[in-house]
């Protein structure tokens, strides 16, 4: 079967089989390689990317779902060479960064919290990584990350 | 794990009677898809996936919803809809489930109707919320629509006929009817429920209770309404009376054992979950 | 300004939030074959039969190996040698790698490996330490006598390696005691969990073999993969693109020698890739272990002398680290407190089970656990106050640990007030009431002592680039900290040091990421190499500038006359000047740490003798228990560690949060178990539980800052040890919530409850 949708703004179609994940679709017909291959049961979050400006587990989704939809990556937000976006910067402003494998969903995640909310408190930021596991930071600095990208920056 | 090659055909309908017709073509070879939260993870399970899916996705009716005495909610909608559709006391508990469930990743994907339908899937939030509410489930089918209690179906849950769909939910919300949903997890969140319950209580102008349903989920492999008698004629919100009603419905239970959580403990834990939603309730009334 | 001590940017973390970094997960070659690894269904068993013809033969196989292609006997770090790549004749774990397959797609892969043809006789288990060390049970290396050992250790029969350390007269001490106190302790395998699976792409190139693998360790791994093939090291060239995480998992080769034989076979490049489950059921987590102490004390308290048994689960083989780290318990548990007669016996002991591994805080986590809930029963026998206590017996400067080491820089003493001043006991002591608890722990801890090696040299633009095999496991110290150290050395900015990546054939041997040991080990290495480069410098400026080089200084990318601004030279002009003058600015530095006095004679079977660099560390925490339901609540946490000098202070921080909550986890569910019938039970991260952001609490973090004459500009390891005292001070302080003593981790809700309902029972009785 093929799907047709906007991947990153362009429209794009995907010809595979319909219960194929999106994950799949994305590395290996897109070569869309940020979102990563974690955990493959929707745990780890490592996957997540946008459809329709929510979060979701690429690895859970089926690409036929995507159909008419908008799916955005890590890779859709800072062009090549352009400045990083509010939340990528924070997240190297603050040190939120380690090995990394969690962040281009740690990206995301934020990303659409941050276009949905307002202001970021770090019990909201808290709860909106619930579904992106970090081994290594604990997390301190993701949430700090978070509430200064929000602009807030007066909570920790 | 992900597969490299994913062979099931996915068909994507437009109308509920196209998915009816498609689905009942197909027989026991095809289910319907919605969020795929639950599917997609079949191999995981050791499960054989199906040869084809009917994916509802594309079906706009599915998502409309109407609040009114009854709430009426479409199959598709998903757990993150649930939480923001503005609805009486009687469903506070459906929101606190649908807010608690999972993490957001599977909250914007998973629906209702797959929350319901999910065989196998003892820890689903929505349904003690659902049970306790005395909801009923609106089918389509070969045969043409009908509605059954979600009680009903959920005996016969892993024998329905082909070709049948859930395509909404009816949650009656008479006046004087508050509801609220306790769940328990190892870590603080982001993960399946040890055990969820929730309560539903009709109160009358005395604040008392003159009707009561307890419904629990993960412990025992499909949800179950527990006796709530207890609760009955005392004040909404009386500890006491939470205390009996959740240790009558433990009485009840018979736990399965699987690496998540010993079964023995889920039992354990049910009389406080009971205790914790009814004594959410005053506040909901004083609201 | 000096750029030590701010906390500059990671140099990869640009790429890494644009998802542009490519990690062993994500690499490929062109032409590469997809792997499978037919893996034991049973614990135990003898190979009748293994027959791959048929799989052979299949469509799109182009590879099919056996135990026959690998015939090498090896063990992580050479230490045991008693492990082989695919099983020979004897199947001895559930997951064990009984034959593999490169094949065009995945589903040819995956289809011949269901056609090879595998008879068993299966045998009974052996899957508990307590059961393979009793008399009369079957052996699982029935030819132990013949391995090859790196150095002689105590072994018979299953008790695969056996260390020991003594001093003192312990029963005479004993006998002359106020109070002997006994305990027996009980702990979990805690897994990994890196976010980045075990991933290998082989080829087979000019004789040799080329693999990419994100491992820590990739001198370990050219090693290992070189004695499992049967060939020399200098045949495998190991390569590192982005480490998605390790904690110790990536220390040893995994799939590489599979990856590799599989290439050569097949004359194309393989790729290997671990499923989540593969992970959990293969890959070495943190060894089970039984910890009894057995403390002899005066009447005020003062510890005089401790009897110690550990024994901790190798596993099938000693394909993980847990042989080459015994000893470290030994030295974890006489290295905070003054014990002045000691006998501990810390034993590995083989069972059919995967085999165990290092994971950060190697052996030390149950073993501090144990060491505190001891005290703390030591202190309610005593009614002394529990920080008391310790105070009473914390080691000072100038005092010998266990192993006669003198402790010159030790620090405890500031590390437990710097911790009481951020969360001072008096208060939390006062303020306690039913079902809160808190508890403070101490600990003193290494650095990797282990050699690097570094080379440095000055490009044509005036940038430096820095040749290192040391691996960014994400820590910082490569993206940062080395970066850091050789900028300050030659007055360039932080943004023109770059560092090589890291390929075995690229640059001197280095001792891994791992014991917190890159920054330090290869810190050193480097600014050896940096400083060679400056005399280099400074001799070719000198010339130019027609002063003294003891008159130059190096800022800003320039050398400069001291308090003459104008007389200056920028690097690229030095640089370029020398290509034509002495020829390229190069130099190379090395490093391993230097010996330390200790006394050799009271150990027996240790690869670990001493604590190089030590760091001394206080944890505090404080929680609440919910009586109805058993969970625990860390409500907060303070750290107070010892680095020697901040490099990068948020890095550190970084490394500290993260500890702590690989700590928490370990404290209250991670548990990867097994079954009665010896397969692992937690194959999903479903039940396998990772903490979440939820899981967190505040941290109060205080770096302390006591030099290490050796570290580079005094700098210690700094990313290791925050795991280690976690499960401690929560077990200690849920034991102060509840009232009842916690001999086993992980302290779950289910058994915390059953804790909490024995305890109300024994106070009715």
């Amino acid at each position: 079967m093929s799907y047709s949708f906007t991947l990153n703004g362009q429209t794009v179609e995907a010809t595979t089989p319909g219960l194929t994940p999106l994950l799949t679709v994305l590395r290996d017909q897109h070569g869309l390689q940020g979102a990563k291959l974690g955990c493959g049961e929707g745990r780890c979050g490592s996957c997540t990317v946008l459809v329709d400006d929510q979060p979701v587990a690429a690895c859970l989704f089926p690409v036929a779902n995507v159909a008419g939809r908008a799916v955005r990556t890590v890779e859709g937000l800072a062009a090549p060479g352009a400045p990083l976006t509010p939340v990528q910067d924070a997240l190297l402003d603050h040190g939120g960064v380690q090995c990394g494998a969690c962040i281009p969903g740690v990206v995301m995640t934020l990303t659409a919290l941050l276009e949905s909310e307002p202001a970021v408190d770090a019990a909201t930021a808290k709860e909106a990584l619930t579904g992106n596991i970090c081994r290594c930071t604990g997390y301190v600095k993701i949430v700090e990350a978070a509430v200064a990208a929000s602009g807030r920056g007066d909570q920790a | 794990m992900l597969t490299t090659v994913v062979s099931p055909d996915v068909r994507s309908p437009g109308s509920i009677d196209d998915a009816v017709r498609q689905l009942t073509d197909l027989g026991a070879d095809a289910m319907p898809l919605a969020g795929g939260t639950w599917i997609m993870r079949a191999g995981l399970r050791g499960e054989t996936p199906r040869r084809c899916y009917v994916s509802l996705d594309r079906i706009a009716e599915l998502r409309r919803y109407s609040v009114g005495d009854v709430v009426e909610l479409g199959a598709q909608l998903t757990h993150r809809d649930l939480t923001s559709i503005t609805t009486g006391p009687a469903a506070t508990a459906l929101r606190q489930a649908a807010a608690l469930s999972a993490f957001p990743q599977v909250r914007n994907v998973a629906t209702l109707a797959g929350n319901i339908a999910a065989t196998g899937f003892a820890a689903a939030d929505l349904v003690p919320a659902l049970l306790a509410g005395q909801a009923e489930v609106e089918l389509a089918g070969p045969e043409g629509p009908h509605r059954t209690t979600l009680a009903s179906y959920l005996t016969s849950r892993d024998q329905r006929p082909s070709g049948e769909l859930i395509t909404a939910v009816r949650l009656p919300a008479p006046p004087g009817r508050f509801s609220a949903f306790e769940r328990l997890t190892v870590r603080v969140g982001g993960e399946y429920a040890v055990a969820n319950v929730a309560v539903s209580v009709d109160v009358d102008a005395g604040g008392s209770v003159h009707d009561a349903r307890i419904a629990v989920g993960a412990v025992e492999p499909v949800a179950t309404l527990g006796p709530a008698r207890a609760l009955i004629g005392h004040p909404v919100g009386d500890d006491d009376a939470a205390q009996a009603a959740g240790e009558a419905v433990a009485a009840g239970l018979t736990p399965r054992e699987d690496p998540d959580a010993p079964g023995w403990y889920r039992v354990a834990v049910v009389p406080t979950l009971v205790r914790r939603a009814v004594a959410q309730l005053p506040q909901l009334i004083d609201h | 300004m000096s750029v030590i001590g701010t906390s500059v940017r990671r140099a990869d973390g640009d790429d890494k939030v644009r998802g542009a970094a490519v990690y062993g997960m994500d690499y490929t070659e062109p032409g590469a074959l997809t792997a499978r690894v037919l893996r034991s269904p049973v614990p135990a068993a003898r190979i009748r039969r293994l027959d791959v013809t048929a799989a052979a033969a299949m469509p799109g196989v182009r590879a099919v190996v056996t135990a026959a292609d690998a015939p090498g006997r090896s063990g992580m770090f050479f230490a045991l040698r008693d492990q082989t790549l695919f099983a020979t004749d004897e199947i001895r774990y559930a997951g064990e790698p009984v034959a593999a397959v490169a094949a065009d797609t995945a589903a040819q892969a995956e289809a011949a490996i269901a056609a090879i043809e595998l008879d068993l006789e299966t045998l009974d288990a052996v899957l508990d330490v307590e059961t393979a060390l009793d008399d009369g049970t079957r052996l699982i290396h029935p030819d132990w006598e013949s391995y090859e050992t790196l150095v002689p250790g105590p072994r018979r029969g299953n008790l695969a390696w056996e260390a020991r350390t003594e001093r003192g007269d312990v029963e005479q001490a004993f006998r002359e005691a106020h109070l002997v106190v006994e305990d027996e302790y009980r702990s979990q395998r805690q897994h990994q969990n890196s976010i980045e699976p075990h991933a290998a792409v082989a080829r087979y190139e000019n004789g040799r073999y080329v693999v990419h693998t994100p491992t820590q360790f990739p001198f370990n791994v050219r090693g290992r993969v070189a004695q499992l093939l049967g060939v020399r090291p200098s045949d495998v060239r190991v390569v590192v693109p982005t480490i998605g995480g390790g904690f110790g998992g990536k220390l040893d080769a995994m799939l590489e020698p599979i990856a590799c034989v599989l290439a050569q076979r097949a004359g194309r490049p393989v790729r290997l890739l671990n499923t989540r489950a593969e992970e959990l059921r293969t890959c070495g987590p943190r060894e089970n272990a039984v910890v009894r102490l057995r403390t002899a004390v005066a009447a005020d308290g003062t510890i005089l002398a401790q009897d110690g048994l550990i024994i901790a689960d190798n596993g099938a083989n000693s394909s993980g680290e847990t042989v080459a780290c015994a000893n470290v318990a030994p030295l974890v548990l006489g290295g905070s407190y003054r014990i002045p007669n000691a006998r501990y016996v810390s034993q590995v002991v083989y069972t059919n089970t995967p085999p165990t591994a290092a994971f950060r805080g190697v052996n030390a986590p149950y073993c501090v656990f144990a060491q505190e809930m001891h005290l703390d029963h030591i202190a309610r026998e005593l009614g002394v106050d529990r920080r008391e206590l310790r105070m009473r017996n914390l080691l000072r400067a100038g005092e010998p640990m266990v192993n006669g080491q003198q402790l010159d820089d030790a620090y405890l003493v500031e590390a437990m007030q710097t911790v009481d001043r951020l969360r001072p006991w008096g208060e939390l002591t006062a303020a306690s009431r039913p079902l809160r608890g808190h508890a403070v722990v101490p600990l003193t801890w290494i650095t990797n002592p282990g050699p690097g090696g570094a080379g440095v040299k000055l490009e044509e633009d005036g940038t430096v680039t820095v040749a290192s095999a040391a691996a960014e496991i994400g820590s910082g110290a490569v993206a940062t900290g080395i970066r850091q150290i050789v900028a300050e050395q030659l007055g360039v900015r932080f943004e023109d040091v770059n560092v090589s990546p890291t390929d075995t054939d690229a640059a001197a041997y280095d001792n891994g990421a791992q014991g917190s040991r890159t920054t330090f080990g290869m810190g050193n290495a480097a600014l050896e190499a940096a400083g060679k480069v400056r005399e280099q410098v400074l001799d070719v400026a000198a010339g130019l500038l027609e002063a003294d080089p003891a008159d130059l200084e190096l800022v800003a990318n320039a050398v400069r006359v001291a308090g003459v601004p104008d007389r200056q030279l920028d690097l690229a002009t030095v640089a370029g000047t020398a290509l034509m003058t002495r020829g390229p600015i190069s130099a190379t530095g090395a490093f391993v740490a230097p010996p330390i006095p200790f006394d050799a004679g009271c150990m027996t079977g240790a690869l670990f003798t001493h604590f190089a660099a030590a760091t001394y560390h206080a944890h505090l925490a404080e929680v609440e228990v919910d009586p109805d339901t058993g969970r625990v609540t860390v409500l907060r946490y303070a750290v107070a560690q010892d680095v020697g000098r901040a490099i990068n202070p948020q890095m550190i921080e970084g490394q500290i949060h993260g500890g702590v909550v690989q700590g928490i986890g370990y404290a209250l569910f991670e548990d990867l178990r097994l079954s009665d019938d010896g397969h692992v039970v937690d194959e999903s991260l479903e039940t396998y539980r990772l903490p979440t952001s939820l899981d967190v609490p505040p941290i109060d973090v205080a770096i302390l800052e006591n030099p290490c004459p050796y570290g580079p500009l005094g700098a210690k390891g700094a990313a290791e040890p925050s795991i280690i005292p976690v499960a401690a001070v929560i077990a200690c302080a849920v034991a102060d919530a509840i009232g009842t003593p916690i001999r086993q981790l992980p302290l779950t809700p289910f058994a915390v409850l059953r804790a909490l309902r024995e305890g109300r029972r024994s106070r009715d009785l």
